[in-house]
């Protein structure tokens, strides 16, 4: 029975087994346990813990040296909050509840306990969805049995009935007014079908919980319009109109989101024809302006590996900079170079200018950062081979560093960001309608089409959009696929990432106003319907700052906002919050791209900066908007006090609220008691978001100047002597490796040199490098005097595998809600300790009171300990 | 049973090596393993910690009138082995042309009434002769041990054209080559094995042994490499070529079932 | 060590082709520069390959 075996199941015991055991020999922990038992019956096992560990105690005493440094050290696992080295008395509370815990809570009994109540849920959701899953077996037959009698029916109607009957149906479902207890019925049969619905596997349960969660929002709105509003007075109706204009904004902005992600199209892509004559050729643009050479490298050499036929690839690096050092690598490594004379409307222009000179059939543009992989062409282009009328594929975005949003979480790999909701759920869905957006970088298009249009659009900042939107215009199609061919790093700060969103939605902003996709001929309803969702997606801050401001209204001026009865309130507003997020948090819509309440933070973020140019923007276009854009950008400071200023605003005031809230609760009328909980509540929530948002942005410094990509395959080191020892290659960036040995198989040393043996396909390469850090069995590896051709062999065995990103998504998690929420709170929390630092001083030192004891109080709560280590072997 | 056949493309690309480490390892996963050294050179039992100054073998056994059976030797870890002995050119002549039958080594295996698992190792020698053909006639399968050199790439296209393997296409589809001796810092190297993976395309063994010091420290201390540094990169190789190995015949028996 | 080496199998079945159907264009180039590199690589490579392939193809 050896420890190491896997498969041998070890059971948690009471804490006094596993100090006893770990001190003393097993046959006197076994004679404890038989004695134990005898003693203390089930129930008191508490009480035989406590007189074990006692007894534990007061063995330690007579124990031998070594013995007591194994007690010492798995007293510090089970109670790791504590210090040992200068206890203090808030330490000896720890230790009663930290024992206490473990000796109740945290032993066999209360995990079998638990395991037995997850069994039962598991049993009941199968017995709640039995019924169901006959039902729609059921409603198959009859509707086959349907299709076979109705002979005579025309086809060509089918689509216009089903509408008007599915109007007629929403029209009802929507305005049957409901009392108190059919409107609850209403909430617990939707709950019930919406966990029915989560149980499916499949595209099914999506539609149902989007149909449910629209089913109850508007309910809600209809509710809201006809029944909500206090017409008696004017501020009442005129404050009251704004809020459900705003509810109806988001409404609107939800329903044209469902409408996209509802069926994505996951395209499949064309193989290419056998015989390589025919492939089209294609020129690789990549336009640099400031960027460092060390990054153009890599994306050179990538495009360099790109598997196609070499004399029918053309790369040219598009150097606006017009530096030498540029111009030296193009010769050394054989690609094109191209300058301009000036430097005319920035990418957009310097592109224009290449397409001119060059003469490919078809243009690939490759941001400076964006790495393709080698399969990057032959996975794509089969499709315009197919389709004539193709003009533009866009691939997905990947994005290998974690961003500004991500990095000031610090909680990468675990959330998503909003780039890769947008390639999954949106990109997919927009394909439907053959509007894949043009991100501007990692797409190919047809020369011959662009050029109809003029080239690359430079009448606004977005060009990229722009140039999309009219290929569309002359009837081009364009097509996404969701395969990770390229990836690219993200902005370095915060505030350059919001500066390039500003400059997106100022873009559209300015799209809407010059070239509008509502007006105007060659776009279909769906392609229509899909600008007018990402215009209103860039506005959406407007609303959330009105939910931000909306409970002052009554805290403040008493003006009765939702003129409803507190319960009705609670039954309409409740579901249709929960809803609306129950439907985008889960499986269901988004898949796992999407996490909904980091999502909420991210949006009140850019609430702000993004909505008001934006709306500039769209009232006047010709305007300064580079100005403005780039403004912000440029200002010192940018991010840190000033940054967050009209968020500290509102801070204040949703503190004012909270205050007069309590004013109201304890002084006012006793009959609006609730009422005011219920704002009490909303300003509660406000805060929580707005506290998250400031936490959000507060800056944490990248301090890597080359971003190491993690990754997990085994290669093969061999060191100066010759031998060769297996390694695991853990992280990867341009310049070096980081390599895991196995300690006890062999040691490295600081300023080895070793080769290390990396393979791709069926081949292998060497590569010299020198080890720098040695830390354990983990250690660092920089390259020493790569030739041209073992940078490129570098290049393809790491960023351009095609598989190099496939496996990205693996390592995300599941949207645990519950965990979501406890995390979001101590994150949003720590955003007001952030805030509090840089208050003047007698107010800081309040808060830092308050901090320090919410922190004190956290401490004295017991841990649990997941320390495998700590488990004594059942005999 | 599942006879293996292990042969160089040409001499001392290490077979007796890749030998000696296939037998120690799949005894070290529970097989039963006979290896039986096929080769003159009578290297193999160096492998197994067998004194250098011992010149017994079935060979030597045959020539001098006795019986082979006691040529028999198992090492501490439990492979089987039988060495060839050390004889002389004569004897080895008359051997060839007066003891070796039609079916000589059919019979010989068929003789020792071995368990359906149990694995027979042979260590062919590169050249060809009338035992070499019996043996890769009997086999289930063929490693033909190659390194990445041009001398290596000529022998094995020459192999391909004219000679016994390639005419032969019961022998072909059972051979599967394995590259040895392998040294990606090498510029020819490197170069060789895109060449030889293009021309044997599906015929390789997942997996190459590289040039590696443990190799031939272990040989100096007359083990094999999985004994001496079990911890190596080539000792891992070794081991996985043993379990594709397993699976091979895994997938074999399943086709002759689902037949 | 790992059996899968071939880095094309993921992605080609995400998008719903072969890995089969693509062709490495950079390690085929790569054949062409090593024989011209060494030419007595490319003597029996040019006459073995060939009759290699007619030998496949009357066997099988």
């Amino acid at each position: 029975m050896s420890a190491n075996n896997p498969f041998y199941v070890k059971n948690k015991l009471s804490l006094d087994v596993v100090f006893l055991s770990i001190v003393f020999q097993s046959i006197i922990v076994e004679d404890w346990l038989v004695f134990k038992k005898h003693l203390f019956n089930d129930r008191s096992q508490f009480y035989g813990t406590l007189i074990g560990l006692i007894i534990f105690v007061f063995l330690l005493f007579f124990c031998h040296e070594p013995q007591r440094i194994k007690a010492a050290q798995t007293l510090k696992k089970s109670f790791p909050h504590i210090n040992w080295a200068r206890p203090t008395f808030a330490d000896a509370i720890r230790f009663v509840i930290q024992a206490m815990w473990l000796g109740t809570i945290q032993t066999k009994n209360a995990y079998n306990t638990l395991f037995f109540y997850q069994k039962l849920l598991y049993r009941l959701k199968g017995i709640v969805s039995l019924p169901f899953n006959g039902a729609i077996k059921a409603i198959g037959m009859v509707l086959s049995k349907f299709e076979r009698s109705s002979k005579y029916y025309h086809e060509e109607f089918e689509p216009y009935v089903y509408v008007l009957f599915l109007l007629l149906l929403g029209f009802i479902c929507f305005t049957v007014p409901f009392n108190i207890p059919a409107q609850i019925i209403f909430v617990i049969l939707a709950g019930v079908v919406s966990i029915i619905a989560r149980a499916i596997v499949g595209h099914l349960s999506k539609l149902i919980l989007i149909t449910l969660a629209l089913a109850v929002l508007t309910r809600y709105l209809w509710w809201r319009c006809t029944s909500t509003l206090n017409i008696d007075s004017h501020i009442d109706v005129f404050l009251g109109v704004i809020l459900i204009c705003a509810e109806i904004y988001t409404w609107f902005i939800l329903l044209l989101s469902y409408f996209q992600i509802a069926w994505p199209l996951q395209r499949k892509t064309v193989p290419l024809p056998d015989d390589e004559s025919l492939w089209p050729s294609v020129d690789i643009f990549i336009p640099t302006y400031n960027e460092k050479l060390d990054i153009v490298k890599i994306t050179t050499l990538a495009a360099l590996s790109i598997d196609w036929p070499e004399d029918k690839l053309n790369i040219f690096i598009l150097d606006d900079g017009k530096r030498s050092s540029f111009q030296e690598f193009a010769e050394q490594v054989n690609v094109g170079y191209i300058t301009r004379n000036n430097n005319f409307h920035g990418k957009a222009g310097n592109i224009n200018h290449a397409l001119m000179i060059t003469k490919s059939d078809y243009v690939t543009i490759l941001e400076c950062d964006h790495i393709p992989v080698r399969s990057f062409l032959q996975l794509t282009m089969g499709c315009f081979l197919e389709d004539e009328q193709l003009a533009l594929i866009q691939t997905s975005h990947h994005l290998y560093s974690p961003d500004p949003f991500e990095r000031n979480i610090s909680d990468f790999k675990k959330t998503l960001n909003e780039d890769n909701w947008f390639n999954g759920a949106v990109q997919e869905g927009s394909d439907l309608e053959h509007v894949s957006l043009f991100r501007g970088s990692g797409a190919i298009l047809k020369r011959e089409s662009l050029l109809e249009v003029g080239g690359i659009a430079v009448e606004t900042v977005n060009e990229d959009e722009h140039t999309a939107l009219r290929l569309h215009r002359n009837g081009y199609t364009s097509a996404y696929i969701n395969v990770i061919q390229a990836a690219r790093l993200t902005t370095a700060t915060l505030a350059e990432h919001i500066g390039q969103l500003i400059l997106r939605a100022c873009g559209m902003a300015q799209i809407f106003r010059i070239d509008n996709p509502l007006l105007g001929k060659g776009l279909s309803i769906g392609q229509r319907l899909y600008y007018v969702n990402a215009m209103a997606h860039f506005l959406g801050g407007i609303p959330r700052l009105i939910f931000l401001l909306a409970p002052l209204g009554f805290l403040f001026f008493h003006s009765y906002l939702i003129h409803a009865p507190t319960v009705e309130i609670l039954l309409y507003a409740i579901p249709a919050f929960v809803y609306s997020s129950i439907a985008n948090s889960y499986q269901c819509l988004h898949g796992k791209q999407r996490y909904s309440f980091w999502n909420e933070i991210y949006q009140i973020v850019l609430a702000w900066y993004i909505t008001l140019p934006t709306a500039v923007t769209l009232i006047s276009p010709k305007g300064s908007v580079n100005v403005l854009a780039t403004e912000s950008l440029i200002k010192p400071g940018f991010l840190n006090p000033p940054f967050s200023r009209p968020y500290l605003f509102l801070v204040v005031l949703n503190l004012l609220a909270i205050a007069a809230a309590a004013y109201r609760f304890l002084f006012g009328s006793t009959d609006e008691n609730t009422m005011v909980l219920i704002y009490f509540a909303w300003t509660t929530y406000n805060l929580l978001v707005l506290g998250g948002a400031i936490n959000m942005m507060q800056e944490k410094k990248q301090v890597r100047m080359q971003h190491r990509i993690e990754v997990n395959t085994e290669v093969m080191l061999k060191k100066a002597s010759g031998h060769l020892i297996c390694a695991i290659l853990e992280d990867y960036s341009g310049s070096g490796l980081g390599l895991r040995i196995d300690m006890q198989a062999s040691t490295i040393e600081k300023n080895e040199k070793i080769q290390v043996l990396i393979s791709r396909g069926e081949r292998e390469f060497s590569f010299p490098a020198r080890v720098t850090n040695v830390n354990k069995g983990f250690f660092e590896a920089l390259f020493e005097n790569l030739t041209l051709q073992q940078q490129l062999d570098y290049i393809q065995c790491t960023y351009s595998r095609s598989d190099a990103w496939v496996t990205w998504n693996q390592y995300s998690t599941h949207d645990n809600a519950l965990s979501n929420i406890k995390t979001i709170i101590a994150f949003c929390f720590h955003g007001y300790i952030g805030l509090a630092r840089s208050l003047p001083r007698f107010i800081t030192k309040f808060f830092l009171l308050v901090g320090t004891s919410t922190v004190f109080i956290k401490t004295l709560l017991p841990k649990n300990i997941n320390d495998n280590s700590i488990q004594y072997e059942n005999v | 049973m599942h006879i293996l056949c292990v042969q160089g493309i040409r001499a001392g690309v290490g077979a007796s090596t890749v030998v000696a480490n296939l037998a120690r390892i799949l005894r070290e996963l529970n097989q039963d393993v006979l290896v039986f050294d096929l080769n003159p050179s009578n290297l193999l039992r160096l492998h197994f910690n067998m004194d250098w100054q011992n010149s017994s073998g079935w060979a030597l056994n045959i020539c001098e009138q006795k019986s082979w059976h006691d040529a028999g030797f198992q090492c501490e870890q439990g492979v089987h082995f039988l060495p060839f002995g050390q004889i002389n050119y004569k004897n080895h002549q008359v051997l060839m042309s007066n003891y070796i039958s039609e079916n000589w080594l059919s019979d010989t295996l068929n003789s020792l009434d071995l368990l359906d698992e149990s694995w027979i190792i042979l260590n062919v020698p590169s050249e060809l002769n009338a035992l070499n053909i019996q043996a890769l006639n009997l086999s289930d399968i063929i490693l033909r041990i190659f390194e990445p050199s041009v001398a290596c790439l000529s022998q094995l296209i020459n192999s391909m054209q004219s000679s016994y393997i390639h005419n032969d296409n019961s022998l072909s589809n059972k051979s599967y080559y394995l590259m040895n001796k392998l040294m990606p810092s090498s510029e020819i190297d490197y170069e060789m094995i895109l060449i030889f993976n293009k021309v044997l395309s599906n015929k390789t063994i997942p997996v190459n042994i590289h040039f590696d010091e443990n190799i031939k420290e272990a040989f100096a201390h007359q083990t094999t490499v999985t004994l001496h540094a079990p911890n190596s990169a080539s000792a891992k190789e070794f081991r996985t070529i043993a379990i594709w190995l397993i699976s091979y015949f895994k997938r074999r028996s399943k086709n002759y079932v689902s037949e | 060590m790992k059996y899968k080496k071939n880095d094309l199998d993921g992605p080609c079945k995400n998008i719903g082709i072969e890995a089969g159907n693509y062709i490495e264009i950079k390690e085929n180039e790569a054949v062409i520069k090593i024989k011209k590199k060494w030419p007595l690589v490319d003597q029996i490579i040019s006459s073995g390959i060939r009759n290699f392939v007619n030998q496949h193809n009357k066997t099988t």
